[in-house]
């Protein structure tokens, strides 16, 4: 009977015998192809005193592949600036990266794995309890007597700034990285962006104040067609990026006033900031979508004209909308606007400045390393001239030349003839326009980097008053582990509920006269409890 | 096996206290000796969930932990029933569960049969050139990804979109549908029936081919019309195909997942939006790695879930002889 | 020849029209896809709406995409993974299906319990993560990638229920053939549940072609990537909406991101498409009846 039933299509028993061939062929090929995990733990040479930089040691360093540079190779050791570093200081490098996108994830799972790298680049305060639990769980080690006695640069730089060393240590002045620190004259890099050729068009100042601005949307609408003047994002990971409350004279989220930290939803100011918006939305100056806006669609409306006004960041925004209209609409010209203010002449204070100290791009050393001593000289060159020349600047002759003592890129970053942009061949040979152990965003780099004159002059104006921040932006804090637990627990209803009651202000469905009703919600929600546990992190830093 | 044997052999020799013990111990090893075969092959199974299942589980004691990474599962601190807590206690809790069983009741009553009627008019089609067609078509949207397909749908439902273009033809008004808290549920059922109709039609039409024609053609013989052939011979071939994936579908009712919910929110919508996963999601968002409370929610879905799969088996076991155990 | 009422005649004509709007709302937005995959990234930014052609036609998505080094290694890896992959999981899923469709057996009905629990209950990312790198040492191997998805859980259900409706009577004769367990299951149960096969083929075949989460976890080396996970990186790499790849210039470099997010998904999914017109034979009417009369 067995033998009996014919199918269309071959028979069982070939069919079993070829489904085991199969799969001993798929085994023995997995098998083949199947690596042996990278040693991640390496040697150190085998002297280990003094103080020469020549020594053979390796260290297997875990960071960030940037997309600038992951355009042209797959791993850092392949970038000419790190090919030029090997040579100068011994060291070789053992480069892992986390797949792109994943990096949070992989971060986590390498330290749940106990194979730990050597050095690790990490923005070390998303560590859960901070930087401190880090040291204390024994995944870093302390660097204090290490950068003291074996880094005389990066010891020289943290004690002639003060400030900045404040910002890299914990809350009880333990040093845990080799700090990226952003040196330069502007920190700005994005703002408030209005369409140039409108306001040429229309006879309209570049606006400066929160009537000017209304007055300029007005006319967008009525005489540009506008059908969304200003648009915006309204979810939670933009807020920082809100351009008008801070006229207002209080912060989308938490701020602090005169060392008080503070709530900006609840603050009397806000009320104010509400009330312009709302009435923004009645006359139609305000985009009616704002509650359906995703990123595509503010560009969309950006570059297709149907928005006139916009946060944006100078170099993806600027660089998008213009060459979006480049060809078919060559009149199209955005241009920096300042941060609005109240009055005329008031100096605006909440502004996107990005911290000197620049946490994603600094290095720890893990409890793995067997050799600190060697691996502090080696990252102490990045605080030396001759370190960040070669760092920012690349190899002269072949990246720059000195032109009256100014490092000038050469073609091969400006006009790359493998047709890399800037920031793509500056990936490839330099580790300049994304944060490094070091120093970044030098002036004069930062003259280069942005071709477009808009661009340049969009950070000039940004960065104008951006100092004015440093009094009522948070600084970086760092919470305990029962701090953060407590505070992501309240904050998260209390976010849930303002976000939602913001939009409904903004779009009248619920009446501003209910304001007070709103705010004792948000006490009710425990927010005098976040605010404590925020000031008490405040508190602690600036006892640094 | 004649059950006289048993009962002697049982009363012969055992006193009777201890007989029914020894009587499953040896109708066990019986058992297992005679079905040897079988049992052999389930072993690369059981091993399967032995070791990638079962030894993880302890996993999920982090739910009662405040997990850290650096400590690891075992040196992490205890915290008992804070995380579960947490979540209970939070303002939004009542919300967040009520929407996702209300999207989750939605999917039932609408996604669940839609590929189950597609299935159905496909197999009424007799040029199978046509057939084939729709079939290869219709599940292609189940391959573009959800990033994708949620900028789709807030383009064409936008004020100036398509969609919303023939709803204004329709009489109805011109607005940004994804901004209102009313019009969320039903975009994003009909969304999901739309992307997985074809796709989901698949397993449908694998046990519509099983039935034997020589059932329709006798069916024909008697007389019977096409519904009567539906109902009398259709139906009742793919209802245990039907009624399984009924089940498991119910198993998951708290399972809606976040990532398309994120796609198509906006806080005016969190009011029937919002769901568990959601949620939790936003909560992570504080920067620290809230491994511990995304366990203990899961936890609890979890129990949910299985009550609930547990209580759907057992109707359909009483109701019809189709059930999972 | 039976005369059709026109009730019925209604009803196909209906058919027919239904069947017609869902092709055209499925096989759209594909084709908006494929245009936007062909169109200048800067056009795209600017548009909202429906695409009727591709904006600008151009091929740089694809030459991004293709040029990059790891493509085709990740081609190979995918092929690999999913046909190894499927075949593990074909072979162990019918080995569970079949016998937990078994009646009378004591064990079955506990087993069943076990392993449906398991869909429900887990522990978890980090312990699998620890068990397969540390304990099991499949770190940076493609083991790692079909192993701990041998069986789903689900599909073991699906299944499970076809084998059961395999006729008794058949497996009986088998075993009065003489033949044991192993050989009713592969030379009588799977041959007739051929459709059911079919399907567990595509959705396990499926499921590995579109899988990255576990690549990304324990694979170390950018040649043992898979597919999906190189368009991933590629789409990331060349998003605008990275804040460190805040790129000066003029240059289309850099809102290329646009275009290749569509590119990707159609490089992703062509091979599947042309894939599954093979498997629709299994789905034809009747088709295991041939099989069961002598």
């Amino acid at each position: 009977m067995l033998t009996r039933i014919k199918k269309k299509g071959s028979s069982a028993t070939s069919k079993a015998s070829r489904v085991l061939l199969a799969l001993t062929l798929a085994g023995s090929l997995l098998a083949a192809c199947s690596k042996e995990a990278p040693a991640t733990s390496s040697n150190a040479g085998a002297n280990s005193k003094g103080n020469e930089v020549q020594q053979t040691s390796s260290f297997s360093y875990w960071s960030i592949l940037d997309a600038n540079a992951s355009s042209s190779v797959t791993q850092l050791g392949h970038v000419e600036f790190y090919k030029q570093l090997e040579t100068k200081t011994g060291v070789k490098i053992n480069f892992s990266h986390p797949p792109v996108g994943s990096e949070d994830e992989q971060f986590n799972l390498t330290i749940a794995s106990r194979d730990l790298p050597d050095i690790m680049e990490y923005g070390w305060l998303m560590y859960p309890g901070g930087p401190e639990k880090a040291i204390q769980d024994n995944v870093i080690i302390e660097l204090n007597d290490l950068i003291d006695q074996h880094a005389p640069n990066i010891k020289k730089y943290l004690d002639e700034n003060p400030e900045i060393a404040k910002q890299v240590k914990t809350d009880n002045g333990v040093l845990y990285v080799v700090p990226s620190i952003g040196i330069g004259t502007v920190n700005t890099f994005s703002g408030p962006l209005v369409r140039k050729d409108w306001l040429e068009d229309l006879g309209l100042p570049v606006p400066e104040t929160i009537d000017e601005w209304t007055t300029m949307l007005r006319a967008f609408k009525e005489k540009k067609g506008a059908s969304a003047p200003f648009t915006m994002l309204i979810n939670h990971s933009q807020k920082p990026n809100d351009i008008i409350v801070g006229a207002f004279g209080v912060g989308r989220e938490f701020y602090l006033d005169n060392g008080q930290v503070k709530f900006g939803p609840m603050e009397p100011g806000f009320k104010d900031y509400l009330t312009l918006m709302r009435d923004w939305y009645k006359e139609g100056l305000l985009d009616p979508d704002i509650g359906a806006n995703d990123k595509k669609t503010l560009d969309a409306k950006m570059s297709s004209g149907k928005s006139g006004a916009v946060f944006g960041f100078a170099g993806s925004s600027i660089g998008v909308y213009l060459n979006a209209n480049k060809d078919k609409n060559p009149e199209y010209d955005l241009t920096a606007a300042q941060y609005p203010v109240l009055n005329k002449g008031d100096e605006p204070k909440f502004i996107n400045r990005a911290d000197s100290y620049r946490p994603q791009g600094s290095a720890a050393i893990t409890t793995s390393n067997p050799d600190p001593v060697s691996a502090i000289k080696w990252l102490d060159y990045y605080f030396t001239e001759e370190g960040h020349m070669l760092k920012n600047f690349g190899v002269e002759g072949l990246t720059y030349t000195l032109d009256n003592g100014f490092p000038k890129y050469t073609d091969l970053i400006m006009k790359n003839p493998d047709k890399l942009s800037i920031a793509q061949a500056m990936g490839k040979y330099l580790r300049a326009n994304y944060p490094s152990p070091g120093f970044v965003n030098d002036d004069r780099y930062l003259e280069q980097y942005y071709e477009l004159p808009q661009q340049k002059e969009s950070i000039k104006v940004w960065g104008k008053y951006e100092n004015n921040s440093i009094g009522v932006k948070m600084p970086l804090v760092s919470a305990t582990p029962e701090e953060s637990q407590k505070l992501a627990k309240i904050m998260s209803d209390i976010n849930t509920y303002a976000d939602e009651m913001y939009i409904r202000f903004i779009m009248g469905e619920e009446s501003l006269d209910n304001f007070d009703k709103y705010v004792a919600q948000i006490k009710k929600m425990n927010i005098e409890e976040a605010i404590q546990l925020q000031q008490a992190a405040v508190d602690r830093f600036n006892k640094r | 096996m004649p059950q006289l044997s048993t009962k002697t052999a049982a009363a012969e020799v055992k006193p009777i206290g201890v007989a029914p013990n020894l009587n499953f111990c040896r109708k066990l090893a019986r058992d297992l000796v005679r079905n040897k075969a079988i049992y052999i092959m389930l072993i690369p199974v059981i091993l399967y969930y032995a070791i990638f299942h079962y030894g993880p589980m302890y996993g999920a004691i982090i739910a009662f932990k405040q997990f850290n990474v650096a400590l690891g599962i075992g040196d992490s601190p205890w915290v008992g029933l804070q995380n579960f807590k947490d979540f209970f206690e939070s303002y939004y809790f009542w919300r967040v569960l009520r929407n996702t069983v209300l999207i989750s009741v939605y999917q039932l009553i609408f996604a669940f049969p839609a590929p189950i009627i597609l299935a159905l008019l496909l197999n009424e089609i007799t040029k199978n050139w046509f057939k084939k067609l729709v079939q290869t078509i219709s599940y292609m949207p189940h391959f573009i990804s959800l990033v994708v397909v949620g900028g789709m749908i807030t383009q064409f439902l936008a004020r100036d979109g398509f969609i919303t273009d023939i709803i204004v033809w329709f009489g109805g008004e011109r607005t940004a549908l994804l901004a209102h808290a009313e019009n969320f549920r039903t975009i994003f059922v009909t969304s999901g029936i739309w992307q997985q109709i074809g796709w989901g039609s698949i397993i449908y039409l694998a046990a519509l081919s099983g039935i034997n024609p020589e059932q329709y053609e006798a069916a024909t013989v008697d007389g019977a019309g096409r519904l009567r052939k539906l109902w009398n011979i259709t139906l009742p071939g793919i209802m245990p195909v039907i009624v399984i994936l009924f089940i498991m579908q119910v198993g998951h009712m708290m399972d809606v997942g976040f990532e398309k919910v994120i796609l198509l929110y906006n806080p005016n919508t969190y009011e029937t939006a919002d769901v568990i996963n959601s949620f939790v999601y936003r909560k992570g968002l504080g920067g620290s790695f809230e491994y511990s409370f995304t366990t203990a929610v899961g936890l609890f879905q979890s129990l949910i879930n299985f009550t609930l799969l547990i209580s759907a088996n057992y109707i359909s076991r009483k109701v019809n002889e189709t059930s999972l155990w | 020849m039976h005369k059709k009422s026109l009730g019925s005649l209604l009803f196909d004509m209906v058919n027919v029209i239904l069947m017609c709007l869902l092709i055209i709302t499925t096989a759209y937005p594909f084709v908006y896809v494929i245009f936007a995959s062909l169109s200048d990234s800067n056009m795209l930014v600017s548009h909202t709406g429906l695409l009727f052609q591709p904006l600008g036609l151009q091929m740089d998505a694809y030459n991004m995409v293709f040029s990059n080094p790891n493509i085709l290694s990740g081609y190979g890896n995918t092929l690999l993974i999913v046909v190894g992959g499927t075949l593990i999981n074909l072979l162990f899923t019918s080995l569970g299906a079949y016998g937990l469709s078994r009646k009378g057996l004591m064990l079955i009905r506990p087993l069943t319990i076990g392993i449906v629990f398991t869909m429900f209950f887990s522990g978890g990312l980090i312990p699998v993560y620890l068990l397969v790198y540390n304990g099991l040492h499949l770190g940076n191997s493609l083991w790692a990638l079909v192993l701990p998805t041998a069986i789903s859980t689900f599909n073991l259900i699906v299944m499970r229920t076809s084998f059961a409706a395999v006729p008794e009577s058949l497996i009986e004769s088998g075993r009065i053939d003489g033949a044991g367990e192993f050989k009713i299951l592969f030379r009588i149960v799977i041959p007739l549940s051929m459709p059911v096969i079919a399907v567990m083929i595509l959705y396990y075949g499926v499921a590995h072609w579109n899988s990255w989460f576990s690549a990304m976890i324990y694979l170390r080396d950018r040649e043992l990537y898979p597919l999906q996970l190189i368009l991933r990186e590629i789409l990331i790499q060349n998003s605008v909406d990275s804040m460190t790849s805040a790129a000066g210039g003029s240059d289309d470099k850099y809102s290329i991101g646009e275009s290749i997010k569509y590119a990707t998904i159609v490089i992703a999914t062509l091979p599947i498409l042309l894939v599954y017109p093979f498997l629709q034979k299994y789905f034809a009417k009747g088709v295991m009846i041939g099989a069961i009369k002598e």
